[in-house]
């Protein structure tokens, strides 16, 4: 073994590695430099749900974001099943930009690995660093306006809301 | 989830129970690990800078106790004894200083007597002096005492950063251990309002310690230029004293001012104290507490001079310590409750 090797063994976390290699395969963590992912590191709790448990309900204030680590949900609303999430996808997203209630209902469709990111802790790292501040807000800005595009029949009506 | 059955409530409570009285039987002890797993508090966003670099934790914690190891050697070594001088020599000078001080007021007190007779007759000066001198006397000699006695020597140099160390390496592990045993249901709850409450709490407890660091080491670097006697007094006095906004600067200036008088008995002393402890002023103003203190809690004056003295009143010197902390805990945790709604921007949805 080299000393290089020795050296990288002895001062540095292995499961920091693993964890930056899965931040890259979430799109709102895209452009974002080694450094950056560690700072968003240390804002992301991670819990176990077991298959078939609700992590949210429509209507319930949101507060945190969800990545999906291992395992998958299902997003429902109105008692119908709207898509499935698997591993590097995230929900929840409205919740770090507002405390506005939840419009869909998750549960886990098997047992998950879920990351939480919580609006509090997002707006101090925002704050803290806010070149990383910058480009999580312009990466979930970019998914939002992706998400309004996709919406159908845009282009025959505008929407309105109020 | 389903709700407590009576039986699981019965021993709920009496698990509580027993710890509760297992703690007040040990109480004595329980400082140092109270102090230390406030240590790990507040040091734990440190822990997650450095780590965010990819070390790992202990490494990370190892990082941190050597530098705290440099400033703390370069105090311990070089203030230290110079603290523990001056206190010995401001004992053994109290009764100079209280009968030079007297000296200037006695003058005062023949001019007085002289123009009110009934001032002498009631012995007003005669009493007031002899009371002072009694406090003064007994409340100098106390003061190294009141600081050994809160805090042994051992439990300062020992316990606390040996007790620290494990908190800060075991804590991310204990945190994980509590988030996994909170039902699902409530994690988004109970979290966020932890988070919300050491978002402003924590921010204003680690920006008073910064705000104090800076100005007790800069009044004590500019005390000792200007060859200013207890400097190192002065100048922790000034650091702990300028939580108080407004108030706290003075006590500084005050006291540095007397002392300069004394010893060089010449009013420019009075203006360089005066300027230095402006410029320090000016600097933590514009400097320091834009950035330290950010969106925390602000007392106002006010609340901070009550809340001290009902401290005093209630726990005495230790009351004062925790005073601020305490009143700084009641006000986010009402700044929490009542905490207006974020101003949703309102925006016909009409999609260019």
């Amino acid at each position: 073994m080299d000393l290089r090797d020795l050296f990288t063994k002895i001062f540095f976390d292995r499961e920091y590695k693993e964890k930056i290699t899965f931040f890259r395969t979430v799109s709102l963590f895209s452009g974002l430099s080694d450094r950056a992912l560690g700072n968003v590191l240390g804002i992301v709790h991670s819990k176990i749900y077991p298959a078939g448990e609700t992590v949210f309900k429509a209507g319930q204030e949101g507060k945190a974001l969800y990545i999906v680590k291992t395992g998958e949900v299902k997003v429902s609303r109105d008692g119908k099943e709207v898509c499935r999430l698997g591993s590097g996808e995230f929900f929840g997203e409205m919740a770090l930009l507002e405390e506005i209630p939840r419009t869909a209902t998750v549960v886990t469709s098997k047992e998950s690995q879920l990351l939480l990111i919580y609006k509090v802790r997002f707006d101090e790292l925002a704050e803290d660093t806010p070149r990383t501040g910058v480009m999580l807000l312009r990466n979930l800005a970019s998914i939002l306006s992706a998400r309004i595009r996709d919406l159908k029949d845009l282009d025959t009506k505008p929407l309105q809301t109020k | 989830m389903r709700d407590l059955t009576a039986r699981e409530i019965f021993i709920i409570a009496v698990v509580i129970g027993v710890t509760g009285w297992f703690l007040y039987l040990v109480r004595d002890i329980l400082l140092p690990f109270v102090l230390s797993a406030f240590f790990t508090y507040l040091l734990s966003p440190l822990i997650f800078r450095i780590e965010s670099f990819g070390l790992k934790k202990i490494i990370s914690v190892v990082i941190l106790y050597l530098c705290f190891f440099v400033v703390f050697a370069g105090i311990l070594v070089y203030l230290v004894p110079k603290a523990i001088n001056e206190l010995a020599v401001l004992r053994n000078n109290a009764p100079r200083y209280f009968s030079e001080t007297k000296g200037l007021l006695s003058d005062f007190q023949f001019k007085i007597e002289d123009r009110y007779p009934f001032v002498k007759e009631k012995q007003i000066f005669d009493t007031a002096s002899k009371k002072v001198e009694e406090l003064f006397e007994s409340e100098v000699a106390r003061i190294p005492g009141y600081v050994l006695g809160i805090f042994s020597l051992f439990s300062i140099i020992v316990l606390i950063p040996v007790l620290t160390f494990f908190m800060l390496l075991g804590s991310a592990e204990l945190f994980q251990k509590m988030m996994e045993a909170i039902p699902p249901r409530y994690v988004e709850t109970t979290l966020s309002l932890f988070y919300e409450a050491d978002s402003v709490l924590g921010r204003y407890i680690r920006g008073q310690m910064v705000e104090t660091s800076f100005v007790g080491v800069l009044s004590i670097v500019g005390l000792l230029a200007l060859g200013i006697d207890y400097a190192v007094l002065i100048g922790a006095a000034a650091g702990i004293a300028n939580m108080i906004p407004y108030v706290g600067p003075f006590v500084g200036f005050i006291l540095a001012a007397f002392v300069g008088l004394l010893e060089y008995k010449t009013a420019m002393i009075v203006i360089k104290v005066a300027v230095l402890f402006s410029v320090i002023q000016f600097l933590d103003n514009n400097l320091i507490q834009p950035i330290v203190i950010g969106r925390g809690v602000n007392l106002s004056p006010l609340t901070i001079v009550f809340s001290l003295l009902a401290g005093a009143q209630i726990f005495g010197i230790l009351g004062m310590i925790i005073a601020v902390p305490v009143a700084g805990i009641i006000k986010t945790v009402l700044t929490i409750i009542f905490k207006p709604r974020a101003k949703k921007i309102e925006e016909k949805a009409v999609i260019i």
